[in-house]
């Protein structure tokens, strides 16, 4: 398909800009935990080492076969920002919010939403604990809440 | 690797920028229009180009294969051509092949070109966030493009005790090479100081607007004609090609957590990006150190990218970033010329724009359309795709610097 965008062509904000196409085949475990309130996470079939639900092969040992395992939603916050233009209006009623990596307890990081208590600030290092929520237009997932 | 050595050169070089004011056309029209000079500047039948590179294709005119776009326009049957798709790294990529497309023996002259005009008519900002992000796991939780970055400077500051206003300093460095510079974005709008930058609008935290790059004020298109050196002649004015260095570390953030085995510094963390191989390898090849480069240009976005950046490629060692700026490492007057156009920050981001590197080549000729550093011989590109994912490296040299 071609799209000369620079002749005017408006871009559509469809599903595909959005992130919210069908889950791959590889992400299928990852997606099917969501609907149950829970974070699936892989672990190697072979070596036992846990990865990113995103994994296709192991780093550690080359191999392509993983089991779907739940992880316990316990981590720290490794590195955040608080956004505060959205990039999309889908989610300027939530502005201002705070996104950032979590450092699971399984030694796995993952992207997500970081949520502080009530007029407490999100840092470095901060133990959080994980939750699901609505999330802009995203539907329910996984977000964290700090408890220290 | 030493073979490639100054065994390569730009012999040809043209540019073409639009803007909305101009009369509208499209990013192949405005690469082929560089095409046009860049074939004039080497004095070479168009016949004669064995190889044709261009980065991938440019957002405001997408297709399948652009390469073989700009192939077709040219009415040529190159032996070799591709995409480079190492993102906006690519666009510098491109110069890497046609060197070593060129050394090879396979081709005596390639061809890359680069450039958009998207920025101009769409509203790049919005499509930014998604295509900078996971789309599974990364986009559904609203990410920017600075918020992705700023996972890299929040971490950065907190790990080496940065401040805004040490950040800052790069910002107002930036706008004085840019106030020079007839093309600059952000020329009219007059000097810099650190608190206009560090009380500016919060993006997301800890990056600000001003700490933020700016958009370019239309399409930069550029086409580079490379030689091996046998075929290059004294009117070509040639500027060598001494060495180069890619990397890529991931394409997108959550993604340089998991990187493993590759070495000491890239270990998972978000304070060292693959600028620094990349980096090591251009001095390999070049045979050159950080104090042989007397300017440096860099495409990263962001001040504490810059800062990063100095780091990564040589300049100053890890974590000290922030005294290498504050003792006026990259001073307009008497440091390190860095970003001598302006730099992302204040002469504006062109996407798949080569305009960092045509800065460099026309320093060396002695061609600056902005302040000239004067009695340079080696100068380094550093072109990144985001979020500080692929890098590439290169040194250029001129004669003197032979």
């Amino acid at each position: 398909m071609d799209i000369d965008w620079g002749l005017g062509v408006p871009l559509m904000a469809g599903p595909y800009q959005m992130g919210l196409y069908e889950p791959s085949p590889e992400t299928v475990g990852f997606w099917e935990g969501i609907k149950r309130d829970q974070l699936m996470i892989k672990r190697c079939s072979s070596c036992k080492a846990y990865h990113h639900p995103r994994r296709i092969l192991c780093t550690h040992c080359n191999t392509s076969e993983f089991d779907w395992v739940q992880s316990s939603g316990n981590g720290i916050v490794y590195t955040f920002s608080t956004v505060h233009r959205a990039p999309r209006p889908e989610f300027d009623a939530e502005v201002p919010y705070t996104v950032g990596l979590i450092e699971l307890e399984e030694g796995i990081y993952f992207f997500s939403r970081i949520l502080p208590p009530p007029g407490k600030e999100v840092s470095i290092g901060a133990k959080v604990k994980l939750t699901f929520r609505e999330t802009g237009p995203s539907g329910r997932l996984p977000a964290f809440q700090i408890t220290s | 690797m030493k073979a490639l050595r100054n065994n390569a050169a730009v012999i040809g070089l043209g540019t073409k920028i639009t803007t909305r004011d101009d009369p509208k056309i499209n990013s192949l029209q405005l690469q082929l229009a560089a095409c046009s000079d860049a074939i004039k500047a080497a004095g070479i039948d168009r016949h004669q180009i064995g190889a044709v590179f261009t980065c991938r294709a440019p957002m405001g005119y997408t297709s399948m294969q652009f390469n073989l776009r700009v192939v077709q326009e040219l009415k040529i049957v190159p032996s070799l051509t591709s995409e480079i798709t190492v993102h906006g790294a690519g666009v510098l990529g491109t110069l890497a092949h046609a060197a070593m497309a060129v050394n090879s023996g396979v081709v005596d002259y390639a061809l890359c070109c680069s450039g958009c005009t998207g920025p101009i008519w769409t509203d790049l900002v919005k499509v930014n966030a998604s295509i900078e992000a996971d789309l599974q796991f990364e986009a559904p939780y609203g990410p920017t493009t600075p918020s992705l970055y700023a996972q890299w400077a929040q971490r950065y500051m907190y790990e080496f005790d940065i401040k805004p206003e040490d950040l800052a300093i790069i910002a107002v460095e930036n706008r004085r090479w840019a106030l020079d510079h007839p093309d600059a974005a952000m020329r009219s709008k007059g000097p810099l100081t650190v608190e206009q930058v560090v009380n500016s609008k919060m993006l997301a935290s800890p990056i600000r607007i001003l700490d933020s790059s700016t958009w370019f004020k239309g399409g930069f298109g550029t086409a580079v004609i490379v030689a091996r050196a046998d075929k290059v002649r004294p009117e070509h004015k040639p500027i060598y090609i001494s060495g180069f260095g890619e990397a890529v570390t991931h394409e997108w953030l959550t993604d340089r957590m998991h990187l493993s085995g590759v070495e000491p510094s890239m270990t998972p963390n978000l304070t060292t990006t693959g600028a620094k191989i990349a980096a090591d390898r251009a001095y390999a090849m070049s045979g050159l150190k950080p104090s042989d480069i007397d300017l440096a240009e860099t495409s990263v976005p962001f001040t504490f990218a810059n800062m990063m950046a100095l780091e990564d490629l040589g300049f100053c060692k890890k974590g000290e970033g922030k005294d290498f700026v504050r003792s006026g490492g990259i001073s307009y007057d008497n440091g390190l010329p860095f970003n001598t156009n302006g730099g992302y920050l204040s002469f504006g981001q062109a996407p798949h724009g080569l305009h960092m590197a045509v800065e460099a080549l026309q320093q060396l000729r002695g061609e600056a359309m902005g302040k000239q550093v004067k009695n340079a011989r080696h100068a380094m590109a550093h072109f990144h795709g985001g979020p500080l994912a692929s890098h590439c490296v290169m040194i250029f040299s001129n004669e003197e610097g032979l």
